[in-house]
């Protein structure tokens, strides 16, 4: 009886099928426009390196690869970790709280499903919109840019976004935790306040580190690069794990009243 | 009340709610109810006595401040499926999504064992609404309202929790509520309304709650109320000498008078001034009801 009432199959696929169709067309919306940014801003880059730098065919090709791995990578980086607030969905006024948490799914299942949209659904969407970018870089390049020599489609493979060293996947990891705790702690506007909140203690431990500096506190480290990546690399992983737990914390915790204050 | 305990499946024990910075304000203070199926409950204050924060309470939206509220034994705010599934609130402010009624029903009725498409259909009925809507936010606040409580019904959840439930609703409406009312609810169910609007309901009820300041003032059934008081309408000046509570109506006075004792003499209930007598006078309320 416990364990049907933490988490069912058959529940969570019944309350999967009413959050996609909640929320489904929204995000729809959100990745169409992501793409429109994406490629308005990609294309304008290729434009220029095509039109004004008359760059010859091999310089051209290699401009375009780099920038446009880089440019995908980020891209790709910035929809897994926004996918993070997204996780608690549908409490940003009461009427909306209200109907979420009277849903008969137990808290887990609604949680679960947050979770699986972020690290399943949105690498999956995010890979689409990649995809798709590809193809209207190739074409527009290729048949309306004119470039003087054609960019082939090898060159801007989707899967090159990959070849980025480890620390990079587990920092969007952790970029993507701490939006899912962001929105976990504030309904209305999560995006905005966590990203002030994270600008906030980055200059503060900023301000803080270069005083212990100058003040000879911290001395010379005699440690490795690879050893401080390590080190660096397993403290965000860590803080990712403990992110998402807290994040469903507090989401259990979850009342009709909006105030964290008031949450018990 | 320990015979009640045993048939009712709400009990609430020793219920208390505070909020605002240090908790300071007190919005209700050791509440006990049971709850029964077979009843309807009418729960009455004025504005900001703390009927919304009670209903929310029973629904498990809010965490008591102490007391517990348990439902066939589980504490509500625990948000058990089970329990979710068999409690449905129908609250003051609510909104509608994007969807069709097919849709809405589909995906909403699943997670409900005992909901009906049939029940809702022959509600939308009663209420004179198309069955085929295309988009449910587009409707009026009125017609919104129709929808939520033609699903509400059809659930056939055991408890119903109903926060202003004919706000909104236009003059035919208010009747046809009852009508939807009177279909569904059964002995193995109850319903708990909030309302101001007591002549919306008042031929509904079986019990009454009446709170104020924090505090439950009446917590009496309908039958009780009118075998101990009397409400009548009435020209004379002066006024009986045992009018318990007079409020100025058409007729002259709408009275509150204790009951005589006969049967023969027991008069239909006026909510209105009931609430007008328990909120005026609760120290003699108390006394009848407690002697």
């Amino acid at each position: 009886m416990t364990d049907s009432q933490t988490f069912s199959l058959e529940r969570f696929t019944r309350y999967a099928r009413l959050a996609i169709s909640l929320n489904g067309r929204k995000m729809l919306t959100l990745l169409a426009a992501v793409f429109g940014a994406m490629t308005a801003i990609g294309l304008f880059t290729a434009y220029s390196l095509v039109k004004f730098n008359h760059l010859d065919t091999t310089t051209l090709n290699f401009a375009l690869s780099t920038r446009t791995t880089i440019y995908m990578y980020c891209w790709f980086s910035v929809i897994i970790a926004f996918a993070g607030a997204f996780v608690i969905d549908n409490m940003d006024n009461k009427a909306r709280r209200c109907s979420h948490l009277m849903v008969p799914a137990s808290m887990a299942e609604k949680f679960t499903f947050g979770a699986l949209g972020a690290l399943v659904l949105a690498p999956i969407a995010a890979m689409v919109v990649l995809v798709a970018y590809t193809v209207v870089l190739y074409l527009v390049v290729n048949y309306w840019f004119l470039a003087s020599s054609p960019i082939s489609m090898n060159m801007v493979s989707v899967l090159s976004i990959f070849d980025v060293p480890l620390e990079n996947h587990i920092s969007v990891l952790f970029q993507q935790s701490v939006f899912v705790l962001g929105c976990a702690i504030w309904y209305k506007l999560s995006i905005v306040k966590t990203i002030v909140t994270e600008l906030c203690i980055g200059f503060v431990f900023v301000i803080v580190m270069t005083i212990l500096a100058s003040n000879g506190v911290i001395r010379d480290v005699n440690v490795s690069p690879e050893t401080l990546t390590t080190i660096i690399n397993t403290l965000m992983a860590v803080a990712t794990v403990a992110f998402w737990a807290l994040a469903y914390y507090l989401y259990t915790r979850s009342q009709i009243v909006g105030k964290i204050l008031n949450r018990k | 009340m320990d015979n009640n305990s045993q048939q009712s499946f709400l009990q609430i024990r020793g219920l208390e709610f505070r909020y605002g910075t240090l908790r300071k304000k007190t919005v209700l203070r050791d509440f006990s109810l049971d709850v029964e199926p077979g009843k309807v409950y009418g729960l009455l204050g004025l504005n900001g006595a703390g009927k919304s924060t009670l209903l929310y309470l029973i629904a498990g939206l809010l965490t008591p401040s102490k007391g517990t509220v348990t439902y066939q034994g589980i504490n509500t705010r625990r948000r058990h499926p089970a329990t979710l599934a068999d409690i449905y609130l129908v609250p003051e402010e609510y909104e509608l999504p994007k969807m069709s009624l097919k849709k809405y029903a589909e995906v909403y009725g699943a997670l409900y064992p005992r909901f009906s498409t049939t029940d809702m259909e022959h509600n939308l009925k009663i209420f004179e609404l198309d069955t085929d809507i295309a988009d449910l936010s587009a409707l009026s606040m009125g017609q919104r309202k129709k929808v939520l409580i033609s699903f509400a019904f059809a659930t056939h959840c055991r408890l119903l929790i109903m926060d202003e439930p004919t706000n909104g609703l236009d003059i035919p409406g208010k009747s046809q509520f009852r009508r939807v009312a009177a279909c569904h609810i059964d002995d193995d169910s109850a319903v708990i309304i909030s309302t101001h609007q007591v002549r919306d309901i008042d031929s509904c009820i079986d019990h009454v709650i009446i709170i104020d300041n924090s505090r439950v003032l009446l917590d009496e059934s309908v039958a009780t109320i009118t075998s101990k008081l009397r409400f009548v309408e009435s020209a004379e000046t002066p006024l009986p000498a045992d009018t318990i509570f007079a409020q100025p109506s058409i007729t002259g006075h709408s009275l509150v008078l204790p009951s005589d004792g006969d049967a023969m003499h027991e008069t239909e209930i006026n909510l209105e001034t009931l609430f007008g007598a328990t909120l005026g006078d609760p120290q003699t309320i108390t006394r009848i009801f407690n002697s």
